[in-house]
């Protein structure tokens, strides 16, 4: 009984969620409570140690999934990015992130994708991709509006094989192909686990000869855990 | 094959792109134009067909080359032979010298073609003689 009552004062006199307190305070807390939501941790790049985040999207033309772990200081993160163009552009790739602001309102992480691009269709292509990425994410309580700038660079083989009277000879070429990069979008975390976030892609295939792709968009599920 | 040679082979395999095979030709003959003997001879090399099924299509030029008049040929050439078969050479004479082929109020340039039937081979004579007036490769081939 005088247990309860200690508690009972100590919760009205504290700073605590569940005290009354003021609305400022209430919004520091609203703050630090979704301020490590894991669709943060997806948007903005990087998780801290031991914590993970997962998230799915689909939309035009872009759909994708991407699994990330933190495993070091200053949210040093490996992770797993797999992504799609109308089924028929694939790039699945490593991911190694890192943070280099990371403060209650401000993230922003770069990131080095290193993975293969496979293109179906018409327009086949195959080879070895990189990407560098920097995200920029600015958390307000439960919405963080962010922005994804990326270039990504594919190396394409040719092969040419002249058949000559005296025989055959093969040789090599290699030409690039530049896709420069945006994303802009707003996360939501429903809680600290699960989140949805909503964005606008502008990408520009074989930049710069060709004229700048439609813009895309694409509303992605992220959910996460760990120590967060 | 060693291990590295496989592991060379794996990694071209995922990754070449067009992977284009050319055929060295040496074409040597003589083009003839009868009552011109000058003016500009445009040569003109043509697969005799592309395409398959419904989208099968007669000719299809790859390669050109000019000579300063009618005369003895010599070229050597690379075709592409997965682009298309067989191999047509056409040729006009640019009598008027203006680089089109019977032009408006232009007088007539003789043209001809021949089909080089014993493609594939690395080394291949022809005689062209250039007869027809104003014709173009699709006026000439399939014959």
């Amino acid at each position: 009984m005088i247990g309860l009552g200690l508690c009972a004062l100590l919760t009205a006199t504290s700073g605590l969620p569940g005290a009354e307190t003021t609305p400022a305070a209430e919004r520091a807390v609203r703050r630090v409570r979704f301020a490590e939501a894991a669709v943060f941790d997806v948007v903005g790049g990087g998780s801290h140690a031991r914590a993970w985040a997962a998230a799915v999207s689909g939309g035009y033309p872009w759909l994708g999934a991407r699994g990330q772990v933190g495993v070091g200081p200053r949210a040093l993160t490996v992770g797993a990015d797999l992504e799609m163009a109308r089924f028929r552009r694939f790039r699945p790739a490593a991911v190694l992130a890192l943070r280099w602001v990371d403060r209650q309102r401000l993230r922003v992480t770069g990131e080095l994708l290193l993975g293969w691009l496979i293109q179906t269709g018409e327009l086949a292509r195959r080879g070895p991709n990189a990407e560098l990425r920097i995200r920029m994410a600015f958390p307000t309580g439960r919405v963080a509006p962010y922005v994804m700038l990326g270039t990504s660079h594919t190396l394409l083989t040719d092969r040419t094989t002249v058949i000559t009277a005296a025989g055959t000879s093969r040789d090599l070429s290699f030409r690039h192909e530049w896709l420069p990069r945006a994303t802009i979008g707003l996360a939501v975390a429903i809680t600290r686990e699960v989140g949805l976030e909503l964005g606008v892609d502008l990408a520009w295939y074989d930049a710069p000869s060709q004229t700048p792709s439609i813009p895309g968009f694409h509303l992605g599920l992220a959910f996460g855990g760990g120590a967060r | 094959m060693s291990g590295r040679g496989w592991l060379a082979l794996a990694v071209l395999a995922g990754c070449i792109n067009e992977d284009v095979r050319l055929y060295e030709v040496a074409l040597t003959g003589e083009v003839v134009a009868p009552g011109a003997s000058e003016g500009r001879v445009m040569l003109e090399l043509h697969h005799a067909s592309r395409g398959a099924g419904e989208l099968a299509t007669p000719l299809g030029r790859f390669d050109a080359l000019e000579l300063e008049r009618p005369g003895a040929v010599a070229w050597e050439t690379l075709v592409p032979i997965d682009d298309g078969e067989g191999l047509v050479l056409y040729a006009w004479l640019d009598v008027d010298g203006d680089g089109l082929l019977c032009g408006l109020d232009a007088a007539p340039e003789p043209a001809g073609l021949v089909e080089l039937t014993e493609f594939p081979a690395h080394a291949l004579t022809f005689s062209l003689t250039l007869a027809a007036p104003c014709a173009s490769p699709s006026a000439l081939y399939p014959p």
